[in-house]
């Protein structure tokens, strides 16, 4: 019973591995998150059928024809300035998922076989371009990226398959299950005949190999296979000692997880969003003044974390509430009660319970004397617990100091 | 034996139907609220919302013969190319300034829902990425938007000048009209608007000519700002419920909301985490952010406010240009406003308040209505641009179904004068008369 389990469960990793996809050209899986690299510009890469399979991602094979939306999330700043054109090509190159861009620069009429172009446009952020396939086949779909800066620019080509994606692993399955049933028969003496036929022509071959037998001897006891006409799936794994069933589950696993480390899906969405995303993190902050809002100062001589600053915050808005830009003034001594001049100061912070940042991108715009500091463009958009961590940097010390609000 | 097996299943099976019963046909029972949910209350309730922020880049702002002239201005189509497209015809009043399209269509057809215009003088940004910082600078887009109203500045300019009326009423609000006579200066048509004939007459003319001609359409754009100004959403149900529970009258309010809203106002405030957005009396924050919303079909992710803030600071009518009437010039919006990974795919919050007869909604009216967009945001799903900020949210069909019930507590008559909600009367003289409000 074990042992069924554990082929069944072994056949189910297989059953998933339509998964399994080898990166080819430009696009490459890392970890679960589709790539692709333009050059050494990376983006994050997704396919989507929106009428099909709605929010569904695919890497670079689509099942199906229809709407195709392209999508890539830029991972290296380089892309925000490049100029970039996308286009698709059918795939002439009769190399299937095995042609490089040398054998598509070879192609002498480009357009001829363009089934779809946009032209170079520099998009911050992200890059998505949407085209319907009516008909299913090999295509190519090539990248290029001329940088901001007026270097050579770059190309990525992938081939994919736009309406069939293969067997995928099917046909090893069907062999696997195929060799078993003839180790069956053979073991269950009903192949004796073609057996002993190919014995005579071949029985030299078992000399030579006879030291492979030796070594890998002890493994018989544990794979004993009852002979029996019921069929392998009954009887076969009837003697598997332990050892052998943990050398099945051992296997099983393994395959589990290269088809889940290898997953042509992102199977845990989250993690990719998580992975695409910045924002400002305000963690870990031993010194935190935790004020109620509405009070003109904020807070009061604040120690820094390290603790080579103390910090007043004011601001002009008083009570402190949400959806209104105000200034801050912001004081900073030293831990001896010194007021700082020259000190550049950095402004960040966010929900930490929701996962964003501020609103705006507030400044530190004028030096105001004696310490003070004029802190433009503050604004909260939420109620909740905010916390806005401004960095203090002078040629002495590099500090930073967070302040909680609650809005 | 087998008898008492019978009627021990018997019990079991009515035990269980009853409690289902229960659980799916109970009466919703008038929420007790907690001190923190009267706090957030106070701040969604209407008598809360300040007066009506300054708009410093605007002089005319708060004149009452600005509102007048841009309340004809904003029912006129003459402004338009083919003089069939007023403000009017896509913000409809009776529609509370929406037009009930999916996606707005005058000349052309638009990118986007047609936004209402019903409380945006709070809002620092317009558009619902944001690629306007000020009204009447919004104002000026669909004139010479060639899928819109597809006018151009000279024409504009020669209509204020031609109609005696207009005339009276720009004059004595931004001074004389430039000498619009010599045909070789100034063509019949000139605008810069990329690709057309019109851009090429533009740029042929006088630079001053332009800067002149320029001025009297900032000018449109800022009487009609003046009238969308007045254009404030009015004390609904839900806000007299919020009177009567401050009062302490419990039974009053019951009588307001019943149980069902009153349990879809505390959703709306707790679980379904709406007024984390959808804050203050007008219930947007006027903020930008990607929820996830699924593109129409054949139409690429709507990138949002990458792409509004872009278009913000290269504005040739932003708040930094000579065009704002504000000396100071602080800008502070504009001038911090972020962009980033943050800001891709996201849009600006709607209003909450009216949302009656305003379906489709979405930017491109992709939700039919309020009922799909409770499923939208009970389930969000993963964006596929940028980062869906919003989590799934583990609502009942029942809960979906009050907060549905809460959000028509909200709608309500605006607080402006019936006359402004309607086309003016054309026997009424625009200058010499009394304001109105």
């Amino acid at each position: 019973m074990r042992m069924r389990l554990a082929i069944c469960s072994l056949l189910l990793c297989l059953a998933n591995g339509d998964r399994i996809a080898f990166g080819h050209g430009g696009v490459v899986l890392e970890e679960d998150l589709c790539i692709i690299n333009i050059g050494y510009l990376q983006a994050h890469f997704k396919i989507y059928l929106p009428q099909e399979r709605q929010r569904q991602e695919f890497c670079e094979d689509i099942p199906s024809t229809g709407e195709s939306l392209f999508v890539m999330e830029y991972l290296h700043p380089g892309l925000d300035e490049a100029a970039i054109d996308f286009r698709v090509i059918r795939n002439v190159t009769g190399l299937g998922r095995f042609a490089m861009w040398e054998d598509v620069a070879g192609i002498a009429d480009l357009d001829e076989v363009t089934v779809f172009y946009h032209a170079p446009a520099i998009v911050p952020g992200v890059y998505s371009v949407i085209h319907r396939f009516d008909e299913p086949g090999e295509f190519i779909g090539i990248v290029t990226a001329a940088p901001g800066d007026g270097g050579a620019p770059y190309t990525a080509v992938f081939p994919f398959e736009v309406g069939f994606t293969g067997f995928g692993v099917w046909p090893l399955i069907l062999i696997a299950i195929a060799v078993l049933q003839l180790h069956l028969w053979y073991s269950g003496g009903r192949l004796q005949r073609p057996f002993g036929w190919l014995r005579g022509r071949f029985g030299w071959l078992r000399g030579r190999f006879g030291w492979l037998q030796s070594r890998l001897g002890w493994l018989r006891p544990h794979f004993g296979w009852s002979h029996s006409r019921l069929g392998w799936l009954g009887r076969w794994p009837g003697r598997l000692s332990p050892r052998g069933f943990g050398a099945v589950a051992v296997l099983g696993c393994a395959f589990w997880f290269a088809s889940v480390t290898q997953g042509n899906q992102a199977t845990d969405p989250s993690e990719t969003e998580s992975r695409t995303r910045t924002r400002a993190d305000p963690s870990e902050t031993e010194s935190r003044g935790t004020s109620r809002a509405g009070l003109f100062e904020i807070v009061s001589r604040l120690p820094s974390r390290a603790g080579h600053f103390q910090v007043t915050v004011a601001p002009d808005l008083e009570p402190l509430a949400i959806n209104t830009i105000h200034r801050w003034v912001v004081d900073v001594l030293t831990a001896e009660g010194t007021p700082v001049p020259s000190a550049e100061i950095t402004i960040r912070g966010g929900m930490p319970a929701h996962d964003h940042g501020l609103p705006t991108r507030p400044e530190a715009t004028r030096y105001l004397g004696e310490g003070r500091y004029l802190i433009e463009g503050m604004r909260f958009h939420m109620a909740g617990s905010w916390e806005v961590i401004l960095g203090i940097e002078t040629d002495a010390h590099s500090d930073e100091v967070a302040i909680s609000l609650e809005l | 034996m087998a008898r008492a097996v019978f009627a021990i299943a018997a019990i079991g099976l009515a035990v269980t139907l009853a409690g289902a019963a229960w659980f799916f046909l109970r009466p919703a029972v008038q929420p007790v609220w907690t001190d923190h949910e009267l706090d957030m209350m106070e701040s969604l309730w209407i008598a809360n919302l300040p007066p009506l922020p300054p708009d410093p880049s605007n002089a005319v702002a708060d004149d009452p013969l600005a509102a007048r002239f841009g309340h004809r201005l904003f029912f006129d189509p003459r402004l338009s190319g083919n003089g069939e497209f007023a403000c009017s015809s896509c913000h409809q009043p009776e529609r509370r300034f929406t037009d009930g399209r999916l996606t707005g269509a005058a000349l052309g057809d638009s990118e986007r829902n047609t936004p209402s215009i019903v409380g945006t003088a709070y809002s620092p940004w317009l558009y619902w990425d944001g690629r306007k910082d000020s009204q009447w600078s919004q104002a000026l887009s669909p004139l010479e938007d060639p899928n819109e109203q597809g006018g151009n500045r000279v024409a504009l300019a020669r209509l204020v000048d031609g109609d005696p009326e207009y005339r009276r009423a720009y004059t004595e609000l931004f001074g004389i009209l430039p000498d619009l006579s010599d045909a070789d200066r100034v063509p019949a048509a000139a605008g810069p608007i990329p690709g057309t004939f019109l851009e090429t007459a533009w740029n042929a003319m006088d630079p001053a000519d332009r800067e002149a001609i320029t001025r009297v359409f900032v000018n449109i754009g800022k009487a009609i700002a003046a009238y969308e100004r007045l254009l404030v959403p009015g004390p609904s149900r839900f806000d007299r419920y919020i009177e009567a529970i401050s009062r302490g009258d419990a039974l009053q309010a019951g009588a307001i909301l019943n149980a069902d809203e009153a349990t879809g106002l505390r959703l709306f405030m707790g679980k379904a985490r709406c007024i984390e957005c959808h804050n203050g009396p007008l219930l947007t924050n006027n903020e930008f952010h990607n929820t996830g919303i699924m593109s129409a079909a054949g139409k690429i992710p709507d990138r949002g406010r990458i792409d509004g803030i872009r278009q913000a600071r290269d504005d040739p009518f932003n708040c930094l240009t000579d065009f704002s009437d504000d000396p100071l010039k602080d800008c502070a919006e504009l001038r911090f406003a972020r962009t980033g990974a943050e800001v891709v795919g996201a849009l600006r919050t709607p209003s909450l308040r009216n949302l009656q007869g305003t379906a489709p909604y979405s930017h491109q009216g992709q939700t039919p209505s309020l009922e799909r967009m409770m499923l939208h945001y009970d389930r969000a799903p993963l964006s596929m641009i940028g980062h869906n900020e919003a989590k799934p949210l583990g609502l009942s069909r029942r809960e979906r179904a009050q907060l549905e019930a809460f959000l028509a507590t909200l709608d309500a008559p605006l607080v402006t004068a019936p006359q402004w909600l309607s086309p003016p009367a054309e026997s009424v003289a625009l200058t010499g008369n009394p304001p109105t409000r």
